[in-house]
């Protein structure tokens, strides 16, 4: 009896290893952030389709293990695994992950291709704005902004 | 304080709503179908104007339109070349947007050319504030009061909806003409012109003002920063602009609003020594 019981757990061990829930990178690069919050310092970074194991779930937020990093991703850049997704219905489903993901994607090469054609129109130079953005980029990358939040004992906790 | 002074300052101060309300109106009204795309659109297509799109506005219009605007301040009047200052008000606006509920929203914070102390905001989160009004503030938190109010016009859409709400003269007429015969012409991008001005002008009402003011007394609060920062800096300016009490009430009924709306010791940092590190 001991016996049986042992390799039911053993069993249901399994299923549960094998249950672990895993996603996928939709957008061209996602962000694994220390924090569930896009102020967090930069863990690491993961490429569209690349899959990730969900630990946790935290509203719009899944902490996850990718490679050797453990950090938090915004659930809206991550979709099913292509393989799991179900067909009927969930195109449907499939239809939202490509726009957003599209949306994502645009978002991520920089500035949107109207803005860039009316700096050409109107002879207006996108450095000055792209530099703003990097540096803003960096700043909450490099943790220089949570350090800076600490320091001061203000911002979100 | 001179008058062009006053004037320029009442975009963040609200000061003459009323007289600088009718043109921000009438440009409101020039570019209003452009970007709400209402049903008029299809009317003039089918009328004839070759070259017409209709154009709706959706988050990634949106994002163009403040990346347009933000774009054309830091042209003109410039974004200051003082990559210490933009960093420092970078990190004090993302300290207030982080308590602000929006993590959607990368809000993009500067420091813009200017002797008159002003603030803009633009859609998706674009936020400049003039020199001038940076270095007529005591400390952080007054800083931080200021890009509060801002980051609430923004969240609320104000300025979107401004535009939306005020119809009216069918600019995509005018964009149809001008883009007639070249019907790969993009209605938004033509638009850009006026778009980005009226952004840049923007007027906001007065109950409009209330709303952002009381936000940011929020943030602040929940950021950890004395609530008091806005209504100082107000109080202050407004103060030394003389006369702006006795013509326009208002002003007092807000900054009296502020003040019943932080209470008496409301504690919270203020920072001023880390702001005098920044702003010499």
């Amino acid at each position: 009896m001991k016996r049986q019981t042992l390799v039911l757990l053993a069993a249901l061990g399994l299923g549960a290893v094998a249950m672990a829930e895993v996603l996928e990178v939709k957008s061209a690069q996602v962000a694994i952030r220390q924090r569930d919050s896009n102020l967090a310092k930069l863990e690491a970074t993961a490429p569209r389709g690349a899959k990730l194991t969900v630990l946790e779930r935290r509203g719009n937020y899944a902490k996850v293990e990718y490679q050797t990093k453990q950090g938090w991703v915004k659930l809206s850049e991550l979709e099913p695994p292509k393989s799991d997704k179900p067909t009927g219905i969930a195109s449907i489903f499939k239809d939202d992950n490509q726009a957003g993901a599209a949306q994502e994607s645009a978002a991520s090469k920089g500035l949107e291709k109207e803005t860039l054609a009316y700096s050409q129109s109107a002879h207006l130079d996108p450095a000055p704005l792209q530099r703003l953005i990097d540096r803003r980029k960096k700043i909450i990358d490099s943790g220089e902004w949570q350090a800076f939040a600490d320091e001061g004992k203000v911002g979100a906790r | 304080m001179k008058l062009k002074n006053v004037i320029t300052m009442a975009s963040l101060l609200a000061v003459g709503v009323m007289s600088m309300g009718s043109s921000c109106q009438k440009m409101a009204e020039s570019v209003g179908t452009a970007i709400t795309g209402d049903s008029r659109g299809g009317q003039i297509a089918g009328a004839g104007y070759q070259g017409v799109r209709k154009q709706s506005i959706g988050p990634a219009e949106e994002r163009a339109i403040g990346e347009s605007t933000a774009m054309a301040i830091t042209t003109s009047p410039g974004l200051l070349n003082n990559d210490l200052l933009n960093d420092y008000v970078t990190k004090v606006g993302l300290t207030v947007a982080s308590v602000a509920g929006r993590d959607d929203i990368e809000f993009t914070f500067g420091v813009i050319n200017g002797s008159t102390p002003n603030a803009i905001s633009a859609p998706r989160g674009y936020i400049f504030i003039t020199e001038a009004a940076l270095r007529r503030m005591k400390d952080e938190s007054e800083l931080a009061g200021v890009l509060g109010h801002e980051i609430s016009h923004v969240i609320r859409n104000h300025g979107i909806d401004a535009v939306k709400k005020s119809g009216g003269t069918d600019a995509l007429v005018e964009i149809g003409v001008a883009a007639s015969g070249t019907s790969e012409s993009n209605p938004l991008v033509q638009a850009m012109p006026k778009l980005t001005e009226l952004f840049k002008n923007m007027v906001y009402n007065q109950s409009q003002e209330r709303e952002a003011d009381l936000d940011s007394v929020r943030y602040l609060r929940a950021a950890g920063y004395d609530p008091t920062g806005l209504e100082r800096f107000i109080d202050r300016e407004l103060k030394a602009s003389g006369t702006l009490f006795a013509s326009h009430p208002a002003n007092a009924d807000r900054v009296n609003a502020l003040r019943a709306a932080t209470g008496p010791n409301p504690g919270g940092q203020r920072l001023a020594e880390r702001f005098a590190k920044y702003v010499k």
